[in-house]
């Protein structure tokens, strides 16, 4: 563009166009209107959402955990991977000030999390989450679990049926959902490709991988309360909470639910799982009264 | 009128003779000048002969098709079982067989598969006091595949103007019978990509009535106005006849690709959603050219039913919009005149049927209106009209918008040429619907309140005075525009703007 040097009177008559301004349209009903209580962006069922329930996605459920330890207030929001920042769940929305002051936002992505949740919470007795041993098992669990919960999700054909598609790929039109899934099943297939190469996937050594995971997870945490000895629960307490209420409130199918069988060996994992239920998602269903389909008792 | 044989057969002779490039020139009329004169004085001559001769008794006996080795007889019977059932009536005469043997190529012609036909007329004598013709129709088939390459221009305005290339692969005539398969594929950067394969058929052998089906699949890129991407996999039935066109579409559309500073708006809509609809267009058009009309008027309509019912898919409402245009000159100045005016509504539904049914929710992104632009609102950005959150224009469920030009002939160039100086004014509006949150609140209620927000205070408008260049493909304006009224957050255009496109408000 070129910029030619504009007199003053033509600057000043141009400076007066547009003659009337009104005040800004409204936005359409659809619209989310913010107060200042943080949105958290997550995978959850519209009914959940409202009731402040877990989440179906582990990693949203680590977080929601997470702010919940913190005392951070938010509201949940069901949303899904294409609304995220990072293309991942879960983010948050939060603003500082009303709606009708500014329309300005901060969004969160999930990396900068850890670090929002603690600088907007109370102050918690928690250990150090950079520690060499915490980062340790926090691999394992990102990892080895995962592993096995995408596994057991997606890839056991009756329950990427069941679960993942209903959970995940949930659309008016079958076809869609239909598309969807595949879709998921191909992703988790090469997400767990990633860690065990080859092009075979063998269920058996995936699960056997997450069951001396959780054993090793369950002896570090042997009689203590919290993870690692803290007074208060703290990133790798919702991290193991995520997955453990998750695998044990899924409604597994028989003969596909030996990551559900895993967990349950392990007493101090069951007793961890309800201590953070029962403190901070009262209203969450309770892995008894929502026995999974292949659980033989 | 009582005429002898040879009398007869001699108009037969000329009429073989004049027939053929009354026929083709129909066609180039528009595009020939040469050919528009050899028409004329075609059509006078033949027009003096036919009203000498017009009551001349006359049946046609066969009509021969030559040149058309691709297409079914049946369906080329068809096309002629009319003209066969009429000139068997009493008081058919010579001047109702050329009528009807020249429509008959008219028909041939639109399906779109044949060059211009040539027609040629001779007589076999005279039965039962009748002038027994007989016809030849001359086809010669366009090829059976078409591939077309190039470059589109898209977009306009300081956003950066986008391009794209396409390729695309006819194969006409599939089963004989006027059929079409088209395969399109372009790539881009506003429209990202585009791939559609369509088919295309005659009902009846009626090449007014065509049947319709297509699948696409589609990217295009919404970031220069609301920071996201809307993904398209669908496909479409549909019945054109005339002005008319019906049919069904269901499409999957994904809002996805958000940037960085999308708004909370977008961030909440983004993801999938099915929208399964019954839709229908009607458009006339009676203006002396679309690009640059100096006189005439022009109607269109679209609406559409989505999700109602039984219907399907996750979003319900009825769409609807109108257009008008009128243009006049003003005396022989070469002055023009030409105003327009629009509205649209989208007015929500419940979903579902019986225990299913759903209240009305409020609309998505994906199908609200968008208002503003070089095209269409002028001093006004793409999409600058209606509300908005932060960067993103949101769009709206109910606008109006209008607008007055006046167009001048440049000094030396003339009328003549399709370039005018134009001073305009236009303006609009476009609102969200208030009040309804899911599945709670009067939609009725809402619709009011927005039509009543539509008259609040001036419309949103802009004034200027440019220059208007009507290439054949496209139609070019350069303007100073100057925004009069708006409602803050909307993007006016102050100064130069630059608009390039095909359907101009």
């Amino acid at each position: 563009m070129v910029s030619l040097p504009i007199p003053q009177f033509l600057k000043s008559l141009f400076d007066s166009f547009p003659l009337r301004t009104y005040p800004a349209n409204p936005l359409p009903s659809r619209c989310p209107k913010f107060g200042t209580t943080p949105s958290l962006y997550a995978f959850a069922t519209p009914e959940d959402a409202v009731a402040g329930n877990p989440s179906f996605n582990p990693s949203c459920l680590k977080w929601q955990a997470y702010l919940k330890f913190y005392g951070v207030e938010f509201k949940t929001v069901p949303s899904n991977n294409h609304a995220s920042p990072t293309g991942a769940l879960p983010f948050i929305i939060s603003q500082q000030k009303s709606m009708s002051e500014s329309m300005e936002v901060e969004v969160v992505p999930s990396d900068k999390l850890a670090s929002w949740i603690e600088e907007h919470g109370c102050s918690l007795d928690v250990i150090d989450t950079d520690s060499a041993q915490v980062k340790a098992f926090l691999v394992l669990v990102n990892n080895q679990l995962r592993d096995a919960w995408l596994y057991a999700l997606y890839l056991e054909p009756n329950n990427s049926q069941d679960l993942a598609g209903k959970l995940y790929c949930g659309s008016s039109v079958s076809a869609v959902s239909s598309f969807l899934l595949r879709q998921a099943k191909a992703a988790a297939r090469q997400q767990v490709l990633q860690a065990y190469p080859g092009g075979v996937l063998d269920p058996r050594r995936i699960y056997a991988d997450a069951g001396a995971a959780l054993e090793a997870i369950s002896t570090m945490l042997g009689k203590d309360t919290w993870f690692f000895g803290g007074g208060d629960p703290g990133l790798f307490d919702a991290s193991v909470f995520a997955y453990t209420h998750l695998i044990l409130n899924l409604r597994w199918h028989t003969g596909e639910n030996t990551l559900f069988r895993a967990v349950m060996e392990h007493d101090n994992l069951l007793g961890h799982e309800r201590r953070i239920r029962d403190a901070f998602f009262p209203e969450a269903n309770t892995p008894d009264a929502n026995k999974p389909l292949g659980s033989e008792s | 009128m009582a005429s002898s044989p040879s009398t007869g057969d001699d108009v037969l002779d000329r009429l073989k003779k004049n027939v053929d490039p009354t026929v083709l020139s129909e066609r180039e009329v528009a595009a020939l000048k040469r050919a528009a004169e050899h028409y004329e004085k075609a059509r006078n001559r033949l027009k003096n002969l036919v009203d000498d001769n017009s009551t001349l008794p006359a049946t046609i006996s066969h009509i021969n098709i030559d040149g058309a080795k691709n297409t079914r007889a049946s369906f080329l019977r068809k096309v002629l079982q009319e003209t066969f059932a009429k000139s068997r009536e009493p008081g058919f005469t010579l001047e109702d067989a050329l009528r009807e043997l020249r429509r008959d190529c008219r028909t041939f012609y639109k399906f779109g598969i044949f060059h211009p036909p040539g027609l040629y007329i001779d007589s076999t004598g005279r039965e039962n006091g009748k002038a027994n013709l007989k016809a030849e129709i001359s086809l010669r088939e366009l090829s059976r595949f078409t591939l077309k390459t190039g470059t589109d221009m898209e977009g306009t305005d300081t956003g950066g103007a986008g391009g794209s290339g396409y390729l695309s692969l006819t194969y006409r005539n599939m089963f004989g019978g006027a059929e079409s398969l088209n395969g399109y594929a372009s790539i881009g950067t506003r429209t990202r990509s585009v791939y559609e394969v369509n088919f295309q058929a005659p009902i009846n052998a009626n090449p007014d009535l065509i049947l319709e089906t297509s699948g696409y699949a589609s990217t295009r890129s919404h970031q220069h106005y609301s920071s996201h991407e809307e993904v398209l996999r669908g496909g479409k039935v549909g019945v054109k006849w005339g002005e008319h066109e019906t049919g069904y579409t269901g499409v999957w559309r994904q809002i996805t690709g958000l940037a960085e500073g999308a708004s909370p708006v977008v961030r909440g809509d983004a993801g999938d959603s099915v929208k399964s609809s019954l839709w229908h267009t009607f458009a006339r058009d009676r203006r002396d050219s679309h690009l640059l009309p100096t006189r005439g008027w022009m109607v269109k309509s679209e609406s559409e039913l989505a999700g109602w019912g039984g219907l399907g898919g996750d979003v319900a409402f009825w769409k609807s919009e109108m257009e008008t245009q009128v243009a006049a000159p003003l005396g022989a100045s070469g002055i023009s005149v030409s105003a327009g005016l629009r509205g649209g509504l989208l007015y929500p539904l419940s979903t579902g049927i019986g225990d299913n049914s759903k209240p009305p929710q409020p609309s998505r992104i994906n199908d609200r209106f968008q208002l503003g632009g070089p095209t269409d609102v002028r001093g006004f950005r793409e999409s600058g009209l209606g509300p908005r959150y932060g960067n993103d224009s949101v769009g709206g469920d109910v606008y109006m918008s209008g607008g007055a030009n006046i167009y001048f002939p440049l000094p030396k160039v003339g009328p003549k040429k399709p370039l005018r100086l134009q001073a305009f004014v236009n303006s609009g509006r476009l609102v969200g619907l208030q009040g309804l949150s899911e599945g709670d609140g009067n939609v009725n209620s809402s619709v009011v309140g927005a039509f009543k927000e539509l008259s609040n205070g001036m419309p949103s408008a802009a004034a200027g005075v440019g220059l208007v260049y009507a290439h054949p493909i496209a139609r070019f304006e350069l303007n100073f525009c100057l925004p009069l009224v708006k409602r803050s957050g909307e993007r006016g255009r102050k100064g130069l703007q630059l608009g390039i496109g095909i359907n101009f408000r």
